[in-house]
């Protein structure tokens, strides 16, 4: 550009202190995100450990797939029956159970919310309430939940067995489906505000004249949330589900500090993904190599779920659109 | 031209002050742990429950020292703070210069200590680091750690010292020394005396010795206290307390030298008793270490615990509701041998491969470890079971064992036998790492969702993700 313009006897070249003023971002990321990251893949395909016995490193030595092996067939030789396969099935099966009910509730609080015929009392009140566990650290919240369903003594079974309900205390950290119960309930109850907010800023971004238009017609509430709310939101819910898959799939904070342990109870069934991978890394073995491969698995996991998010949320009438287009000009040439 | 040294001023301004916030954040890692450090006045009491965040204010002077002769000691609670200070007090130049570095987190120590051994030049790298029993020979067979000989510690002061304590802390390369302790640490079954004589009509520790000699007794006796309770009073308050008794008397360690790992028959019969106690409600089904299992001595829900010397003083003592006689259970309490010898945790001392200082760092180890008299000293203050037989011996005649908390029962006396007994043979390096992975299965296996069989093979699994380099047998 600037030499097509060697004609002109002077010209300032500000674009260039754009590059100064982003510099130190790039370096930062370079040093800190960039070369880990490079780092990373690298040693998903090298042995590296601790011998614990003499507490000694070995390796980072190349040693191919093995790693990747290790973490795709057990040992009896099955393929996906790993405690990185487990892990990652934890993570989404309580990914799924808030994400769920999550995007139902935000959706339905935003519409009610931007609804300019229902026009609720106290809005404000209620995006407080709504948003406020948000506020909270996820550490602070999961304390919380494990005194209240502490077992035999917390204030949950005190609650159902004093009053009868119950002949015994329930041990609901060292059952299944209850502790994964509670993280996605805490996952959601923490999460549904923010995505709320994010719904009602899509909705509030809908033309008004439209949902005018809409009423004028006859359409009932239902039809104008099917027909007008919904498709004009696609693209804020794919930001939504995107972002949601993303931090669901990187769960960590609640299950580590929710359990006893720390390490998923009872038996694993709550380890997630991540919780795994910093167990690989930093326990036991320090097994620095297969955890960076976990990582990878990981990494290509999320991009598997957020291309095909991408593709069912893709605006259908753009691309037929498109194509259409595309076909007439073809037809035209042709008949040219 | 103006403009490009505006700009340029204003980018390298902002680059500076990034800069300037990560090494912020670094300065921040580092310094944080200085919070809990003290050189703070030596005659703080030492008694337990010292404060645990004791003053900043001790970072100026520490500071117009030359900063690079701070020797910095990593540990995870306050008591080794409490006995540096109190056997340093003769000595303030070596307090001073001690940087107590309290990670707080028994947990995380290892991945903390870890990380700083992989870092010489770090400001933050530990001079001596403190080392518990399930953990330590990780560091001993290494060469992250010095031989106590580096440090001018001679076969001399070793003399006092309970053999275990020695055998623990050898590097089994070469047989060189490399870590000390101040403690021994045998363990007791300790009963509260009212309960037992209301329950049991048990009126002295020999009677109710006899009452769990075995551990069928030991069930036993814990269904006679439950039903004469009524339910109200369990023998025990979590099933994890007998784990240590168990593991003690392990036949073999969980890894032998060839790097095979091996099921214990003594830890299947831990899975037993566990499932015992956990099916037939003779327990308080608390988990160790938890608020509410701690708060078990101050009421009539716990009948007794299994517990060491250290165990004593810092957890029954500590949470029995009340100082002196007539408050809470204190004084209530007994101790007798239980259903087999064993020997629980303690603390060693070891100089990093990077000490800065050697010389100081064996003069603090052997103040605090070697020193007949400083030591006999700190057990009458503290009550502490100190690693140095002439020590305990000299307290021991002088009667200074007789302790109010235990109702007059003389702790030495019951401790000794059993010090003088202790087999580490069944510890390795891997000991942490396994005891929670075999935990995670004991509680299925206990709570009847799981068979024995699949609850072995399960632990088995997973000791061969943790470890992949052992051969599992």
């Amino acid at each position: 550009m600037a030499k097509s313009n060697t004609t002109k006897h002077k010209t300032v070249e500000y674009g260039r202190y754009g590059y100064y003023f982003i510099a130190p971002f790039f370096i930062i990321f370079a040093i800190f995100q960039l070369w880990p990251l490079i780092y990373t893949i690298g040693l998903a395909f090298c042995e590296n450990y601790y011998d614990t016995m003499w507490n000694t490193e070995i390796g980072p030595t190349f040693n191919g797939v093995a790693n990747f092996a290790t973490i795709f067939k057990s040992a009896e030789g099955t393929y996906f029956d790993t405690y990185t396969f487990r892990a990652l099935g934890n993570t989404l099966i309580m990914w799924f159970l808030n994400f769920a009910p999550q995007i139902l509730l935000a959706l339905l609080l935003a519409v009610w919310f931007t609804d300019t015929r229902v026009k609720i009392k106290a809005q404000g009140a209620y995006k407080v309430l709504v948003f406020m566990p948000n506020i909270i650290t996820a550490a602070t919240i999961s304390v919380l939940f494990y005194k209240l369903f502490d077992y035999p003594n917390g204030p949950i079974n005190q609650l159902f067995v004093n009053s009868g309900i119950w002949a015994q205390p329930y041990q609901f950290l060292a059952t299944k489906w209850a502790t994964r119960g509670i993280i996605s309930f805490i996952n959601f109850w923490m999460w549904y505000g923010n995505t709320m907010i994010v719904l009602t800023a899509g909705v509030l971004g809908i033309s008004p004249s439209l949902f005018e238009a809409a009423r004028v017609d006859g359409a009932t509430s239902w039809e104008i949330f099917k027909s007008v709310t919904l498709p004009l939101l696609r693209p804020i819910l794919l930001f939504t589900l995107v972002n949601s898959a993303i931090g669901g799939l990187q769960m960590y904070d609640i299950p580590k500090l929710l359990t006893t342990s720390g390490y998923g109870d009872p038996d694993y069934t709550t380890r997630t993904i991540t919780m795994y991978i910093r167990e690989l890394a930093f326990t036991g073995s320090r097994q620095m190599g297969k955890a960076s491969a976990a990582s990878l698995v990981l990494f290509v996991v999320t991009l598997f779920f957020s291309l095909v998010l991408f593709y069912i949320m893709r605006d259908k009438d753009a691309i037929k659109e498109k194509k259409a287009i595309k076909a007439a000009q073809k037809a035209r040439k042709g008949a040219n | 031209m103006k403009k490009k040294l505006l700009s340029v001023l204003l980018s390298s301004a902002m680059l500076a002050s990034v800069l300037v916030g990560c090494g912020g954040n670094d300065g921040g890692g580092s310094t944080a742990p200085a919070d809990t450090s003290t050189e703070a006045p030596a005659d703080t009491s030492t008694e337990a429950e010292a404060p645990a965040d004791t003053s900043t204010e001790a970072e100026a002077p520490a500071d117009t020292a030359a900063s690079g002769d701070k020797l910095y000691v990593y540990s995870w609670n306050t008591e080794l703070q409490e006995r540096l200070q109190l056997v340093l007090k003769d000595k303030p130049e070596l307090l001073d210069r001690i940087e107590y570095v309290n990670v707080g987190d028994s947990a995380i120590y290892q991945e903390k200590i870890d990380q700083l051994l992989q870092t010489p030049d770090s400001p933050d790298y530990p001079d001596i680091i403190a080392f518990e029993a399930a953990y330590i020979m990780k560091y001993t067979n290494s060469d992250q750690t010095l031989p106590v000989t580096d440090l001018g510690i001679t076969d001399a002061d070793l003399a006092e010292m309970y053999p275990y304590t020695i055998d623990v802390a050898t590097d089994k390369r070469n047989g060189s020394l490399k870590g000390l302790s101040w403690q021994a640490c045998p363990g007791a079954f300790m009963y509260r005396t009212d309960l037992a004589e209301n329950l049991l009509g048990v009126k002295s520790p020999e009677e109710m010795q006899a009452k769990i000699s075995t551990w069928d007794d030991f069930v036993a006796t814990a269904r006679e206290i439950k039903e004469k309770s009524n339910g109200e009073t369990k023998i025990l308050s979590s099933n994890g307390d007998l784990q240590e008794v168990f593991r003690s008397n392990m036949e073999n360690p969980w890894v032998d030298d060839n790097g095979v790992f091996r099921m214990d028959p003594m830890m299947e019969q831990y899975m037993d008793m566990v499932k015992t106690l956990e099916q037939e409600d003779l327990s308080c089904h608390t988990t160790t270490w938890t608020d509410e299992w701690n708060a078990g001595p101050s009421t009539d829900a716990v009948f007794g615990y299994f517990g060491c010397t250290w165990f004593l003083h810092w957890t029954i003592k500590a949470n029995c509701g009340g100082e002196k006689v007539g408050e809470g259970t204190f004084g209530l309490w007994n101790m007798c041998q239980g259903p087999m010898p064993y020997y629980w945790g303690g603390t060693w001392l070891g100089a990093t491969a990077g000490c800065s200082d050697p010389a100081a760092a064996g003069e603090i180890m052997k103040t605090l470890c070697c020193d007949t008299e400083i030591m006999t000293e700190m057990s009458r203050e503290t009550l502490d079971y100190v690693n140095n037989k002439t020590a305990m011996q000299t307290l021991s005649d002088e009667g200074a064992g007789a302790y109010d908390f235990l109702g007059g029962q003389d702790f030495i006396a019951v401790f000794s036998p059993l010090a003088d007994q202790v087999d580490v043979s069944f510890m390795s390096a891997y000991d942490q790492k396994i005891n929670e992975l075999l935990g995670t299965q004991i509680t299925e296996y206990s709570l009847g969702n799981k068979d024995k069989e699949t609850a072995i093979a399960d632990f088995k699994a997973a000791v061969a993700e943790a470890y992949p380099s052992l051969t599992i047998e």
